[in-house]
């Protein structure tokens, strides 16, 4: 059966309960949306192709909804996860304060390499803002990870912060195909043969949004 | 169909997504009226069957139940009475707990009783009769005695001899009691507002969770050796096996859970000890209940089961809010979206109907479910666990030797579940001490002695020994004792415990580090000295401290403490530092007793201490290890106990020997007087003899 994608990331959105993790998913993969609820599937995670590079990658977002405090349960996701947004609520400090909790659970459950993104979340409600974008930014310094604020309300940066988590990914996966002697084939996921011109941006991007 | 009026009142559905619901999105006033035409004489039209249960069981998103009664009120008010009525009553058999819970409606109906009478209709009065109505006691108030079991069987309330179905069973009474008190307004409130703040009951439940997940965690941890460990593992797998009987899938979530959480798959060692059974066992656990597919394996085995279960409450949370999120409150220009309605029903009936079970399939054991209750509360950080876990079981030598002491962070995180309100906690802690001596205290003379006391606190990971719960030392523990003890240890977790109150202090006797054991230098403000539990340390050091601060002057307990009287409770690596020191400074043994006293109040979680000079860590290694290095420390003990008493004994001689002395210069210096005396009387004697003599010449 001919694959409909070169790439298939699966990408897991973690932060405090009420930021609007689910609100971005939804956002972000409105089209794809089902809306009617079977009790035996529940509402899936959300899975949206992109096209990066002239490659097709096909992005499995899972989502946490409401269990973030049955902490068991919120490891269990974590397997076999690729990439990780942190999200926090910029009208909340105590969700923002919570993202270094999040960060150390990362470092503990999930694997090493899993590449990681923080974004500030209702950047549409400037008038109740807690937190300050440069605060934002100097955590994601701390931690060397990319930072962006987002508003699933009003969609703004959603396409733009999965899109750059995606291609983090892609970049690390192909600099680990480049590497010979860890030249294991990452774990599979890509299907064709990469082609290595493609543009590795690795700047931090907060400073430009 | 189009509502009459403009602008449109609903939108039908086109081909519909939930069998029997036929409307889309309607406002309130028309799906009210809809309602009161399902309701014909023969009872309800059976086309609007699924539509009238919806309605009524989703009221409560939309509209406050008060609302809606006086809603039908105004519309008994010349239209048919019967169907009205009918409605009422409709709404009384099939949802009796709306008219508990909430006084207002009930006022309300009592109302439109009080009408019908007046008008003199008995029939129609009978219909809207409320005195029928069960009572929800049990979903009103935070936590309610069952009445049941007053002749329970005798079970062992230590977890060694619990037998796992009979633990399965307890907690499957526990979250039962927990799960069924949440209410229909909770569910709307969590998916609304995401918070927990005034959700009391949810937030319970949610906190039995974690604390299960967290006892499991830490029972296994408690234990010393690899195998000790997996068998405690092999029985929680046990354990899950009946709570899969049980369909509690709930518990076995927090279980599961807890067992395959990092702190625990880690231990290598362990894991290799358990029985390929139980190894079996675990993974097939963990792929039932594992995120894949949105937990497509439990969803499936968990709509098989009938009868009583309990579902995995998170999951379903999610479900609510994942819907609550992607599907909008309002359509076509203000209408309610009934769609949404009508999915969320799915999942909120299937909830409320499952709490409802009147035959539960276990029988409870207060006395055990109150032992359990209070090992549940007991707080630990993840990481603390995760330290413990550790200790262990220490990294492989060849990973990351080089990496520091991280500073440990003890956040009050636990993601928003606050931990139980002190009057709770005391509540608890009453009811297991009366359980414990109710079964435990055999001679009823309100006391435990030594061997009692052993077999319980096997349920308590990490608590005090028998010394210190033994506050005034007479050999037995008396209720208050017990209750003291718990309380405090409690109230000790739910305050950071291990924040310090540090400040700057000058010494004025040589002084040593917890941390790094090496000495204050300086001639003042040598260090920092915590007001609470009095350790010491360098400015330096005084972060990474991971000592638990136990308060010292507040009770006598700790006083037993710094006597030495429990120096087994010592941790391991601090008996190691002693001995190490002791090589050090065997020429100065003043300091010794000192340093002892320091080194006491180390808790057994101090485990990864770090050298005196700054070398690596002092990673403990593992058990074989440690027991070899308790017994060597032991024998250490007992020769320095002799060598004081030689010691002792030594001093009471010099001092015998100076005071001999002293008898002996006396009796010198007397036989000297003595001697003169002699001469002075022989010479005398001598010189009237040569007297005599010369006269007699």
């Amino acid at each position: 059966m001919a694959k409909t994608y070169d790439y298939l990331f699966k990408l897991l959105l973690i932060g405090d309960s009420g930021v609007g993790k689910t609100c971005l998913l939804f956002r972000f993969s409105e089209d794809a949306f089902n809306s009617t609820f079977i009790s035996t599937i529940g509402i899936d995670f959300k899975i949206r192709t992109i096209e990066l590079d002239g490659k097709k990658i096909k992005l499995q977002i899972w989502d946490t909804a409401g269990q973030e405090r049955f902490r068991t349960i919120t490891t269990a996701y974590y397997r076999g996860a690729m990439g990780i947004m942190l999200v926090y609520d910029i009208t909340n400090e105590k969700s923002f304060d919570n993202i270094r909790n999040w960060i150390r659970n990362i470092e503990e459950h999930a694997s090493k390499d899993v590449e990681k993104m923080v974004l500030g979340n209702k950047c549409d409600m400037n008038d109740r803002r807690q937190v300050s974008k440069e605060r934002g930014e100097q955590l994601a310094i701390e931690h060397g990870i990319k930072f962006m604020e987002t508003s699933a309300k009003a969609s703004v940066n959603v396409d733009d912060a999965f899109f750059t988590l995606a291609r983090d990914i892609k970049a690390k996966m192909d600099r680990k195909m480049d590497t010979p002697g860890q030249g294991s084939r990452p774990s599979g996921y890509q299907l064709t043969k990469k082609d290595s011109g493609g543009s590795k941006k690795s700047f931090w991007r907060c400073n430009l949004l | 169909m189009q509502g009459g009026d403009s602008p449109a009142r609903a939108v039908d559905e086109e081909k519909p997504g939930t069998a029997g619901i036929t409307i889309r999105a309607a406002t309130p006033e028309h799906l009210i009226q809809l309602c009161v035409k399902a309701f014909t004489e023969h009872g309800v039209d059976e086309q609007q069957v699924e539509f009238v249960k919806v309605f009524f069981l989703m009221h409560q998103w939309f509209m406050t139940s008060e609302d809606l009664a006086q809603a039908f009120i105004d519309l008994y008010q010349g239209c048919d009475e019967t169907v009205t009525c009918d409605k009422d009553s409709y709404w009384i058999v099939n949802f009796p707990v709306h008219f508990d819970m909430d006084g207002r409606l009930r006022s309300v109906v009592q109302n439109l009783g009080a009408v019908i009478q007046s008008e003199g209709n008995k029939q129609l009065r009978e219909l809207v009769d409320l005195s029928t109505v069960p009572s929800y006691d049990w979903m009103r108030n935070m936590s309610v005695r069952n009445p049941a079991s007053k002749h329970a069987r005798k079970v062992s309330l230590v977890f060694n001899h619990l037998e796992p179905e009979e633990l399965a069973a307890q907690l499957t009474y526990l979250e039962y009691k927990a799960f069924r008190r949440i209410h229909f307004v909770d569910f709307k409130n969590y998916a609304l507002t995401a918070s927990l703040k005034d959700q009391p009951k949810l937030e319970r439940s949610i906190a039995l969770f974690n604390g299960l997940s967290q006892w499991v965690q830490c029972m296994v941890l408690c234990k010393t050796t690899p195998q000790q460990r997996a068998d405690v593992i092999t029985k929680f797998i046990n354990v899950a096996q009946h709570l899969r009987v049980l369909q509690n899938f709930n518990t076995l979530m927090a279980i599961v859970g807890g067992l395959s959480h990092s702190a625990l798959a880690r231990l290598s060692k362990t894991i290799a000890c358990l029985p390929s059974e139980s190894q079996k066992l675990l993974m097939e656990y963990t792929e039932l209940l594992s995120s894949n597919n949105n937990f497509s394996n439990y969803r499936k085995v968990y709509h098989s089961c009938t009868g009583f279960k309990i579902p995995i409450l998170g999951v379903h949370l999610k479900d609510i809010i994942s819907l609550q999120t992607a599907l909008p409150d309002k359509v076509e220009g203000g209408l309610l979206n009934f769609r949404k309605m009508a999915q969320l029903a799915i999942i909120l009936r299937e909830l409320t109907h499952l709490q409802g079970h009147e035959s539960v399939p276990v029988e409870a054991n207060m006395d055990l479910v109150n032992t359990l209750r209070l090992s549940l509360d007991l707080h630990y950080t993840e990481d603390e666990i995760y330290e413990l876990s550790l200790a262990r079981e220490p990294r492989g030598s060849l990973s990351s030797p080089t990496t520091p002491t991280k500073p440990v962070v003890f956040a009050d995180w636990v993601a928003g579940v606050s931990p139980p309100d002190p009057n709770t906690i005391n509540k608890h802690v009453h009811d297991m001490v009366e359980a414990v001596f109710k079964n435990y205290d055999h001679d009823k003379d309100g006391f435990i002695s030594h061997g009692e006391f052993e077999a319980i606190a096997g349920n308590f990971p990490f608590i005090d020994s028998f010394c210190v719960l033994d506050a005034d030392q007479d050999g037995m523990i008396s209720k208050v004792e017990m209750k003291t003890y718990f309380i405090r240890a409690n109230c000790h977790a739910l305050r950071n415990s291990f924040k310090h109150a540090f400040h700057e202090t000058t010494y004025f006797r040589p002084t040593f580090c917890i941390h790094c054991t090496g000495l204050l230098w300086g001639l003042i403000k040598q260090g920092w000295k915590c007001k609470d539990c009095g350790i010491n340390a360098h400015k330096h050091c005084k972060d990474l401290v991971v000592m638990e601060c136990r308060s010292k002057g507040s009770t006598k307990r700790n006083e037993s403490l710094t006597n030495g009287v429990t120096v087994h409770e010592m941790t391991l690596s601090a008996k190691r530092k002693i001995s190490q020191r002791q090589k050090r400074s065997s020429s100065s043994p003043s300091h010794m007793s000192e340093q002892s006293t320091q080194t006491d109040d180390v808790t057994r979680r101090a485990t990864t201490l770090r050298d005196a000079q700054g070398h690596r860590e002092v990673t403990v290694v593992d058990g074989e290890f440690y027991e070899e290095q308790s017994l060597l420390y032991e024998r250490l003990l007992k020769a320095e106990e002799a060598r004081e008493k030689l010691m002792e004994e030594n001093c009471m001689l010099r001092s015998r020997l100076d005071t001999a002395n002293e008898q002996i210069v006396t009796l010198k210096s007397h036989i000297g007087v003595i001697r003169q005396n002699t001469i002075a009387f022989i010479l005398e004697q001598m010189d009237a003899l040569h007297m005599q003599r010369d006269t007699e010449v």
